[in-house]
């Protein structure tokens, strides 16, 4: 498209044209028609990209990235946001929810929703002592799955607190200085 | 790190990939406007622990608009001993107020869940249920975000078991293994409705 765009301007350009624009009339008609060649156009041919090094790879880099982020303000105004369009049904989910019980999280949502005459608020209790596929975040289908929920717009809203120290690897250990 | 020398319980090994995928999900929530709540046990007092409200990518978050952090204790909130927690919200600025409001104790507990109990069973494993009082807050705390939101749009509906959209993981949910669970719902079923757990009966 911009390459019969600039040999249309090139066909049509007249000498006056060249006149009103002090610019040689054979000159700016050869230059439009070297644009229009995608050989002048040096990006589209060289692959910019570099190869993955280890650096890309260390922690280190994103945590230091991070870091000069955050000393920086904001990149988007606050408080300027358009309101959203939703989804009839909001999908809350609960992550790492553990078993169903009463006075849990979904309990509660679902009273306090309907108290309030808040219409098709679904509240999903994620676990994989709920359900073995999907409530397992380590399979990338299940991971693919809630992901895309949320980028779509499906899921509005999550609690999750994945395991703490008790659980984790760190637990018992200290940072070593730098 | 290097190692204090405590023992516990054998730990998970996917507990990394677990926060990571919480981490993403708040970021992720936070472009579409929504609201969301990480949970993890509050930062130690000691600077040589680690904790990952040091890690510089929440502290990033935390500089970003909508995003915040409350600290507080359950045992407040009716948990076994103290439990320090702090919250990552996102879009939830009334939260410290509902559980201020949920507190069903003036004083933190004395008790300590350290070590085994009688069963041989560890303390800190009744700890990973949130106290009824906290799940209320945290509820009322996302009915106030539903509520301040425009009106949803009641043309727009979630996938329905009918949607032939192959071109995501949703049509392996509805027509893969559970490909019955949406018999048997009302005439346009949403995706969501059809999860088994929203039709789960509670135990009494």
């Amino acid at each position: 498209m911009t390459k019969r765009t600039l040999h249309h301007i090139a066909d049509t350009l007249t000498e006056e044209d060249a006149r009103l624009a002090h610019i040689d009339f054979e000159d700016w008609r050869q230059l439009l028609y070297r644009l229009a060649d995608f050989r002048s156009w040096n990006f589209l041919s060289e692959d910019k990209y570099a190869d993955t090094s280890d650096h890309d790879l260390d922690l280190t880099h994103y945590e230091a990235w991070c870091q000069e982020l955050r000393v920086h303000d904001p990149p988007r105004l606050p408080g300027a946001r358009a309101p959203r369009v939703r989804f009839q049904e909001r999908v809350i989910v609960h992550a790492y929810s553990g078993r169903r019980r009463q006075g849990d999280f979904q309990w509660y949502l679902d009273a306090v929703t309907a108290h309030k005459g808040l219409d098709f608020v679904l509240v999903v209790s994620l676990d994989l002592v709920i359900d073995s596929q999907w409530g397992d975040i380590g399979r990338e289908e299940s991971y693919d799955f809630w992901t895309h929920a949320i980028r779509s717009g499906y899921v509005i809203g999550m609690l999750g607190g994945p395991p703490c120290c008790t659980w984790s690897a760190a637990r018992g250990r200290y940072l070593i200085s730098p | 790190m290097k190692k204090q020398g405590r023992t516990g319980p054998r730990p998970l090994r996917s507990a990394d990939e677990l926060l990571a995928f919480s981490i993403i999900c708040m970021i992720l929530l936070d472009e579409v406007d929504g609201a969301g709540i990480l949970e993890h046990a509050a930062e130690r007092s000691d600077p040589a622990c680690p904790s990952i409200w040091k890690l510089p990518l929440i502290e990033l978050l935390l500089a970003l608009p909508g995003f915040a952090k409350v600290t507080f204790a359950q045992g407040l909130l009716g948990a076994d001993s103290a439990k320090s927690t702090t919250l990552l919200t996102l879009n939830l600025p009334s939260l410290p107020q509902h559980i201020r409001a949920n507190a069903v104790s003036k004083e933190l507990p004395k008790a300590r869940s350290i070590g085994l109990d009688q069963d041989g069973h560890y303390r800190a494993a009744v700890l990973k249920e949130y106290p009824p009082a906290l799940c209320r807050a945290m509820a009322n705390s996302f009915a106030a975000f539903l509520q301040s939101e425009q009106m949803p749009d009641s043309r727009r509906s979630l996938p329905t078991c009918k949607d032939k959209d192959r071109s995501h993981g949703l049509y392996k949910f509805r027509h893969g293994n559970r490909s019955g669970l949406c018999q048997g719902l009302s005439d346009e079923p949403s995706l969501f409705r059809s999860f088994p757990n929203s039709r789960t009966q509670l135990p009494r």
